[in-house]
């Protein structure tokens, strides 16, 4: 048992390491790179009106024109002492901003993905057990379709359905679910519905040629054979050794939906992570940048390490190396 | 929608007729600010009926909270940072917790505002006269002292501020007269002076908390306006409480004010349409059908704004004045906004000022479109070496990527007559074409307000104008600019204006291709409007109605 025990920590730890040079290489092109974009935080503040002069005067006083690296190592050593900085121009702490921006994204990127595995795997179940039939080919005709309307497409389609025309859901905005769970459905809900409609599209494309798949291997014909139920040969039999693979493909999601919510949090002024650091790059908010680069590169290792771990705990033959 | 469209403008025309009568008349008196508040809609009517009737009579309906969306968030809370008062920009943030001194009210009169009147019977020496007992928010006084102090932070090169030259030109001549009053005296005569305090100085804060900061991001917002700060969360939007020390009471009216932050322009209006917000300011081109759905209605904001296009006159073929003046006959200036605004609500520009203005000259009229001429004199200009290549310069925006394609394409249909376009980024454009000068005509998206001639006209018209983007250098335009503003006399201000409007159609230095008001998007409970300077609110008037008063 210890010797399992330490295999996975190891594992863990390995992962965490493989993750270090990635976390200094992303952070540190936040800053270099900041550089090349058009404008500065300086000519943000001080608008268009204001001359080169007064420009360079204030990015010398805020010593936004010290050399990257200089800057890079500043950041550095307050991110030693706990200290991830203070947004550029509300004085907010990143750190308390992060983790009130990244809850908002998790919320609706999970509820996406709840959403999806719900329709998507009790629907590649059924067809899967029905291959090339009328409803089999129906849906896999749907989910095609709802693959190829980009995300940029469904907000617009769904924002004017659900909040223009039907005024069911409210159209921009966001209520925090400490403050309002049934307010925060509101709010939740159009958003993730449009991270909802590609994700369960791909999930009931990728669960049911796993399923079709499993179907036909040796160890379901013998459960058949030996009379087992249907329901409980598709739950205990394909569902469980069909698992590592849906388990991958909702690891990409994640990844996906972080993507996506750019586009969804923008358009519906969602205060997530993906609004804040679109707002913070085109402000020339370095901190805020790092911070959220800081908090996806750490998300993005512990997602694969769940992923992987979770691997050998659903599969035997899989080690945690 | 188009005959209420028809209506709207017959009534907004009349409208203009009348105020500008009114203009005239008070440009009569010695330059002044007066202390009225200037209603714009049926709307804000009892609004301001109620304001001049006295706390007592008061029956205006208070409480309640209204959001307002911006497209985009402040950056700092420095009173020295101005940067345009178009509504829905981020000045309406600082207005909010500082208050004009003295704003422009939408008959183009300075009305007081935190100060009682800046007025002055030679326009060389002006006084600005307090209120008394003005508090800011810390408990420090709002007094003489404490405007010398931000003027003179203003004029200070370390604060950086955008309007330092100009304010330097005057600030040695303050002096404090006592805890109300304060004395300008400038360096020539400035008729303009206090409609330029309005747009350009107008933001006083706490000496205490403008000291306490060490860079502008620091800076506290304590101010003495209509509310005081209760959150602000960047780039989502911030939370105000009314001000129970403010001067005017029982003003402001609500109890809470929000603004909020959503950058495209389709979200805010179906956050409007839907009830998640208060009101939006945009152009009705933009609202579409949006305007008529229910719970919502729409308020023409009546201050004049035009489109416009900077020439670069330093270098390229539009450093030929006679180039300028083919481009103008070339394109057809209507179909033009029709195809940038996508609908058929616009006609061309006669003039740099409206029909409507008290300063228009019907003498002076922008060149017409004239295909036969325009082909005329770019063979002219290639049968003297300048051959009609145009290179346009604008930013990433769906509005002027229509506008510049079509520009384009007509410029296409003339014989020896090219265009190139090139976009950048929005933040680039300044760099672009006003430093780098490294194009022959920028488009500028959005519509540049005046309420009054000043400070616009000078920006863009006199050799050291900070928007003269294309150079435009003429020592007789500059003499006609400086009469213009010499003088109190409205019979001498009209008649340098009439020099400066013959200049412009003859000098062609801008391309003026529209004129437009903005509207605001609003639900129907919304009363109070009142406009001022380029547009902003005067926020402490708001007021939410008991049932639908804004049609």
């Amino acid at each position: 048992m210890r010797s399992v025990r330490s295999t996975y920590l190891r594992a863990i730890g390995m992962r965490l390491l493989a993750g270090v040079p990635v976390f200094f290489l992303v952070t540190f092109a936040a800053t270099a790179l900041s550089d090349l974009m058009p404008g500065s935080a300086a000519q943000t503040i001080l608008g268009d009106s204001a001359t080169p002069e007064q420009i360079a005067l204030l990015n010398a006083q805020y010593g936004y024109d010290r050399p990257a690296w200089e800057r890079y190592l500043g950041w550095l050593g307050k991110l030693l002492q706990g200290d991830l900085g203070k947004t550029a121009y509300s004085q907010q702490s990143v750190a308390g901003l992060l983790l009130n921006r990244a809850a908002t994204t998790f919320e609706i990127a999970l509820l996406a993905m709840f959403v999806a595995l719900l329709i998507a795997v009790p629907l590649a179940l059924f067809t899967a057990t029905r291959p090339g039939g009328i409803t089999d080919t129906v849906l896999r005709a749907v989910s095609s379709t709802l693959l190829s309307i980009p995300i940029f497409v469904t907000v617009v389609i769904l924002g004017f359905l659900f909040a223009i025309v039907l005024r069911w859901l409210p159209a921009t905005g966001w209520m925090p679910l400490a403050q309002d769970p049934i307010g925060n459905l509101g709010f939740v809900a159009l958003p993730a519905m449009c991270l909802a409609v590609g994700q369960t599209a791909y999930f009931y494309r990728v669960s049911r040629s796993e399923f079709v798949a499993t179907l036909q291997e040796d160890f379901v014909l013998v459960a058949r054979a030996k009379g087992l139920p249907a329901s409980y040969i598709l739950l205990r039999h394909v569902l469980r050794p069909s698992l590592p693979q849906v388990l991958t493909v909702f690891g990409l999601s994640m990844t996906h939906l972080l993507g996506g919510s750019f586009i969804v949090e923008s358009y519906f002024a969602v205060p997530g992570i993906g609004w804040t650091v679109l707002g913070a790059v085109k402000d020339h908010d370095i901190p805020t940048v790092q911070g959220i680069l800081s908090l996806t590169v750490l998300v993005f290792v512990l997602m694969f390490i769940v992923v992987d771990i979770g691997y050998a705990l659903i599969d035997p033959r899989v080690e945690a190396t | 929608m188009h005959t209420s469209g028809r209506v709207d403008r017959h009534a907004s025309l009349v409208t203009r007729l009348a105020l500008s009568l009114v203009v005239v008349l008070v440009a009569g008196c010695a330059a002044s600010a007066t202390p009225s508040p200037a209603p714009t809609s049926a709307a804000s009517a009892a609004a301001s009926a109620a304001a001049s009737a006295g706390p007592t009579a008061d029956t205006t309906p208070r409480g309640g909270t209204m959001t307002i969306i911006n497209g985009s968030d402040i950056k700092s809370w420095d009173p020295a940072i101005t940067s345009g008062t178009f509504p829905g920009g981020p000045m309406d943030a600082l207005d909010a917790i500082y208050g004009f001194l003295v704003y422009v009210d939408v008959k183009g009169v300075v009305t007081g505002g935190m100060a009682k009147s800046l007025s002055s019977p030679d326009a060389i020496t002006w006084t600005l006269k307090l209120r008394d007992n003005m508090k800011f928010t810390d408990g420090s006084a709002y007094d003489a002292t404490a405007v010398k102090f931000n003027w003179d932070r203003t004029a200070d090169v370390a604060t950086a501020a955008p309007t330092q030259t100009w304010v330097a030109s005057w600030n040695k001549g303050i002096t404090v007269v006592d805890a109300t009053t304060l004395t300008i005296k400038l360096a020539s005569a400035n008729s303009n002076f206090a409609a330029q305090v309005a747009e350009l100085a107008p933001f006083i804060a706490s000496p205490a908390a403008l000291k306490a900061a060490v860079q502008k991001t620091d800076i506290k917002p304590v101010g003495a306006g209509a509310w005081t700060l209760s959150t602000w969360d960047q780039g989502v939007g911030m939370t105000m409480a009314r001000n129970p020390g403010y001067w005017d009471q029982p003003r402001p009216y609500l109890d809470t004010l929000k603004f909020a932050i959503i950058a495209e322009t389709n979200s805010r209006i179906a956050t409007v349409v839907q009830g998640g917000a208060t009101m939006m300011a945009g152009y009705p081109y933009q609202f579409g059908t949006n305007a008529t759905a229910s719970g919502v209605g729409t308020i023409e904001i009546p201050i004049r704004g035009i489109n416009r296009g900077y020439f670069n006159q330093a270098k390229g073929i539009f450093s030929d004045a006679k180039a300028r003046l083919a481009f103008y006959q070339a394109i057809d200036r209507t179909k033009l906004m029709q195809a940038f605004t996508q609908t058929d609500l616009y006609k061309a520009p006669v003039s740099y000022f409206g029909t409507t203005s008290a300063y228009y000259d019907a003498a002076s009229k922008l060149p017409d479109y004239d295909q036969a001429k325009a082909q005329s004199t770019i063979d002219a200009l290639a049968a003297a070496g300048k051959p009609f290549n145009v290179k346009i310069v604008t930013y990433t925006n769906s509005d002027l990527k229509r506008l510049t394609a079509y520009i384009q394409q007509v410029l296409s249909t003339y014989k020896g007559a090219t265009a190139t376009i090139l976009e950048v980024d929005q933040a680039n454009l300044p760099d672009q074409c006003r430093t780098k000068l490294d194009f022959d005509i920028c488009f500028e998206g959005g519509v540049l307000v005046s309420n009054g001639a000043e400070p616009n006209i000078s920006n863009l018209l006199r050799s050291t104008g900070v928007t003269n983007w294309g150079q435009y250098n003429s020592p007789a335009m500059d003499a006609a600019l400086t009469e213009a503003s010499a003088t109190i006399d409205p019979a001498a201000i009209k008649a340098a204006y009439a020099k400066v409007q013959q200049l412009i159609v003859t000098d062609l230095p801008l391309y003026v291709f529209g004129e437009q008001t903005r509207s605001l998007l609003v639900r129907n409970t919304t009363g109070g409007v009142v406009n001022s300077n380029g547009g902003i609110l005067q926020k402490q008037y708001l007021y939410v109605c008991p049932s639908a008063c804004a049609k």
